[in-house]
């Protein structure tokens, strides 16, 4: 007797499901559970947990035992949010290496890559994925094939940025912003850029000049699509930082007391 | 044919193992020590770039010196850049156009030093004979067999008068080829050279070729 129990919560800006599988047989098994919206699932040194494959999961549940999954996604989760669709029987240990390959490396010996913070800042490289967002590849590596087309591209910083700012109020942002948070904004700022000249309204060749610079449809698509999860980064980040804001000018010294300490 | 050169210990002559073994098959030699890279590279790409994904793995391998390099960069951020995942699929693609491919792993038992042995067919275990050495290259004897890939034979560095071949032997559960130290074979690397092309008739030299032999058969 296989049981299945979910629970569902929702943070900013995904929902965090919790499965938990109890297995009543005699026999160990392995339970392939496929979510019903598309996943995030829980990395372990950047790279998915084992068993993960697209939105299924495989768990080995032992004989009279209980294993738990849990996974977050950006759509909210019907009821229930996973459905068991196999079943078989699980036999021998479990093995780090079961079937190696390269994600499980990594995911069983960790990367040998330097930390972010010994890495020299160079001010035309955006962020790289796991400092602020969840970007797959760059999670394990800090390096996002992206983010670096876009640190070789010259163009859209200078004279262009001072223009845009001037335009849409991002003057406002004092100049002593963070490097890694001003990186952050440019590199939204550029995407935006290049999803914006293909307006209707924008003239044929600035379109076509915008799908050849973003390498084809396919990649402008995707492109917008990882805009869309930057605009809901973008506006926790903004949540955050107004409440930080109120909390940092609510907290003043009281000088009265201070005094009478010392 | 891919044959990763390994140990668990830095400083035992890996680099020295992979470049004068790829120089005594007559392939290529890849230095997949990302973090600390020491075999000799001109200006161009290198292992960094590829696993960035921005250059071609064939395209960067150096074919001016002694022997056909592909080298890896120096610097930290190329490190950091470097997916270690894209390895398998860079040393096939070389594999391709080369044979054997020589990778010279970095030490330790961190995933740069997992992705050689993931894709190689065999390894070559590299120790030197001491209390320090030995006990790391079992891990990575461990960790090799998890991964696969087989040892096809041992290199014991700077034997000395009576190196401890059966003991290591034992241990390792492959054939042992004792490289004598030897100044010509250190200064030979410090050139960036393989021993054989300074010194033909050296007892490193015949070591090399003794452990050339040792590599399963090519399936070419």
């Amino acid at each position: 007797m296989l049981s299945v129990e979910s629970t569902v919560r929702e943070t900013e800006p995904a929902w965090l499901v919790s499965v938990r599988v109890e297995n009543d047989a005699d026999a160990a098994l392995a339970v392939d559970l496929r979510a019903a919206t598309p996943v995030m699932p829980p990395r372990r040194r950047g790279v998915p947990e084992a068993g993960w494959s697209d939105r299924t999961v495989t768990v080995r549940v032992p004989a009279g035992g209980r294993r738990g999954v849990g996974f977050a996604t950006e759509e909210q989760p019907p009821d229930p949010p996973v459905e068991v669709v196999d079943r078989t029987a699980a036999d021998g240990p479990e093995r780090a290496f079961d079937d190696p390959d390269a994600d499980a490396v990594v995911r069983t010996l960790g990367s040998g890559a330097p930390p972010r913070d010994a890495v020299p800042v160079d001010p035309e490289t955006p962020p790289s994925g796991d400092q602020i967002g969840t970007d797959d590849a760059a999670a394990a590596t800090g390096g996002d094939p992206v983010d670096w087309e876009w640190a070789e591209d010259p163009t859209p910083t200078a004279p262009d940025g001072d223009e845009t700012a001037a335009e849409d109020g991002a003057e406002a942002v004092p100049p002593d912003l963070p490097q890694p948070v001003a990186a952050w904004f440019e590199a939204v700022e550029r995407r935006c850029d290049r999803v914006e000249r293909v307006h209707p309204a924008a003239p044929l060749s600035t379109a076509t000049a915008a799908l050849a610079a973003t390498g084809g449809r396919d990649a402008l698509v995707a492109e917008a699509e990882r805009l869309s999860a930057e605009a809901r980064r973008l506006r926790a980040v903004a949540r955050r930082a107004e409440a930080l804001a109120e909390r940092a000018e609510a907290a003043t010294l009281p000088r009265s007391a201070l005094e009478a300490l010392s | 044919m891919i044959v990763a050169v390994a140990a668990g210990k830095g400083g035992v002559g890996k680099s020295t193992t992979a470049l004068n073994l790829a120089a005594t098959c007559d392939g290529v030699v890849v230095d997949a020590d990302l973090g600390m890279a020491n075999l000799p590279g001109e200006r161009g790409p290198d292992l960094h770039d590829v696993l960035a994904d921005r250059a071609d793995p064939v395209e960067a391998i150096d074919e001016t010196g002694p022997v056909d390099v592909l080298p890896c960069g120096r610097s930290l951020a190329g490190a950091r850049a470097a997916d270690p995942r894209r390895l398998t699929d860079a040393l096939a693609a070389v594999e391709r156009a080369y044979d054997p491919v020589v990778v010279d792993c970095p030490a330790g038992l961190s995933a740069d030093a997992g992705m050689p042995l993931l894709a190689a067919d065999a390894c070559v275990l590299v120790t030197t004979p001491d209390a320090v050495a030995l006990p790391d290259v079992l891990r990575t004897r461990a960790l090799a067999r998890e991964l696969d890939a087989g040892v096809a034979a041992a290199a014991l560095n700077r034997a000395g008068p009576d190196p401890p071949v059966e003991r290591v032997r034992r241990a390792l559960g492959a054939p042992v080829v004792t490289v004598p130290d030897s100044e010509r074979v250190a200064g030979a690397q410090a050139s960036g050279v393989p021993v054989r092309a300074v010194a033909p008739d050296a007892a490193a030299t015949a070591a090399y070729r003794e452990l050339a032999a040792e590599l399963p058969e090519s399936p070419r």
